[in-house]
């Protein structure tokens, strides 16, 4: 049967002192006694494994093995000299690199720059408290035509200092006491980022707010106020606030 | 000393320790890469890069299995990255630029020697590489079949099947080298017949 050639055919380089089980060496053994092809098929295999093993590479010369020991000698001297390489880093293509580097670095600002400051709410509450005091400037500012009636005034005047017979102070002191007044919420944690914010700005408007209902008219430069007036605007004015009382 | 003993010395730096473990091996690297190769300068070259590769890598050997049959692994992936990048297989090589270094032999006998090497070196050139491998580990290196897919990849039974293959196909190429043999000694003996007349 030819298929059993086939299977016993692939075991014969190996019988019968190669790598064969106790089981294939008798099933080949067996199958050689009835099968003149595989027979001859054996005999050339050896033949030609027999060949093989006769003609071993020639050893090719004492001088041969001394140069190539000196030449080895080298090499391995000059690697053993040199330094260690560095660990292997994964190494990325150029455009990856520079995409990561631009990624990074908008992220440091990102942090930097973003709600995630510590100074974050710093410059944003000092910015505010100038705007909240024009806010609230603007909220007791009377009609402008008085200002320009009177060219060079610096100030509009507001009714709670009009009430008291003073002047109210420029928008830029009273920012610039603000600034002064107000505690720095730096203290507070500033771990909610929009609840932050508004705290600080609360707190800007309502010390706003407290400055300018006190009567603290020490602080109010009236002479220089009514130093740009006329004698007749000065008149008009005083009949107006005697008026409002 | 043995080889584990070696290797650990050679692990922290002790030059002199893995040089004792080239003079041991060199011999069979060398033929492993001469058969693949064919050239007796790309096998010495084969050869030195095996052993350079071996001495760098060296700490990355944890001693699971043999350090012959880590060193082969490192010789058999040096010749087939010669392949790749030199495209030398199957490159003709005239077998007698081997150096034969035999004492006390017989004329006659040295002469049916040198047809028979030349036939199988002639025969083993067209043999694919891999097929090479197997018959150099089998049958100069004994190795077994799981020797063999350790060094080569593989399994056993594809080793085996390997070997059969490569045993049958190279006698198969001995037989057509036989007949150019004749059909050569037959031309030459007719045209020295003629030229008698």
């Amino acid at each position: 049967m030819k298929w059993r050639c086939t299977l016993i055919q692939q075991r014969l380089p190996d019988y019968p002192d190669g790598d064969l089980s106790p089981f294939w060496k008798r099933q080949v053994a067996a199958h050689l006694e009835v099968c003149p092809e595989c027979r001859r098929e054996l005999e050339e295999i050896t033949r030609v494994v027999s060949l093989y093993q006769d003609h071993p590479l020639p050893d090719p010369g004492p001088e041969f093995w001394q140069d190539f020991n000196r030449e080895l000698h080298l090499k391995l001297a000059q690697v053993n000299q040199a330094p260690e390489a560095a660990p292997r880093r994964l190494r990325l293509p150029h455009y990856l690199m520079g995409a990561t580097a631009a990624m990074v670095a908008t992220l440091a600002l990102a942090v930097y720059l973003g709600p995630f400051s510590e100074t974050a709410s710093k410059p944003q509450s000092a910015k505010r408290q100038p705007e909240v005091a024009a806010r609230a400037m603007a909220l007791h500012r009377k009609p402008p035509q008085a200002r320009t009636a009177v060219a060079p005034a610096p100030a509009p005047p507001s009714p709670a200092a009009v009430k008291m017979g003073a002047l109210p102070p420029s928008p830029q002191a009273l920012a610039d006491k603000m600034a002064k007044s107000v505690a720095p919420p730096a203290e507070e944690p500033q771990y909610s980022l929009a609840a932050g914010t508004l705290n600080a700005n609360q707190k800007a408007a309502a010390e706003a707010e407290k400055l300018l209902s006190e009567d603290d008219v020490l602080d109010w430069d009236v002479d220089s106020a009514v130093a740009g007036l006329s004698r007749e605007q000065q008149q008009r004015l005083k009949s107006k606030l005697e008026a409002g009382r | 000393m043995t080889d584990p003993h070696l290797v650990a010395r050679a692990q922290e730096g002790d030059l002199p320790a893995f040089e004792e473990l080239v003079r041991k091996y060199q011999r069979e690297i060398y033929h492993l890469a001469l058969r693949l190769v064919h050239d007796p300068e790309e096998a010495k070259d084969m050869a030195q890069q095996t052993f350079m590769q071996a001495y760098i890598h060296i700490r990355e050997f944890r001693g699971q299995s043999q350090f012959r049959t880590w060193l082969f692994r490192i010789a058999i992936n040096q010749c087939y990255n010669f392949f790749k990048t030199k495209k030398k297989f199957g490159d003709p090589v005239d077998s007698q630029e081997l150096v034969i270094v035999e004492e006390n032999s017989n004329p006659q006998e040295g002469l049916i020697a040198a047809e028979d090497r030349s036939r199988l070196y002639a025969a083993l050139e067209r043999l694919p590489p891999k097929q090479r491998a197997v018959l150099t580990l089998k049958l100069e290196q004994g190795l077994s079949y799981q020797e063999i897919a350790r060094d080569l990849g593989g399994t056993a039974g594809a080793a085996r099947v390997n070997f059969c293959q490569a045993v049958k196909t190279l006698k198969k190429y001995l037989k057509t080298e036989e007949g150019h043999e004749v059909a050569l000694h037959s031309y030459s003996t007719e045209a020295a017949r003629l030229s008698r007349r």
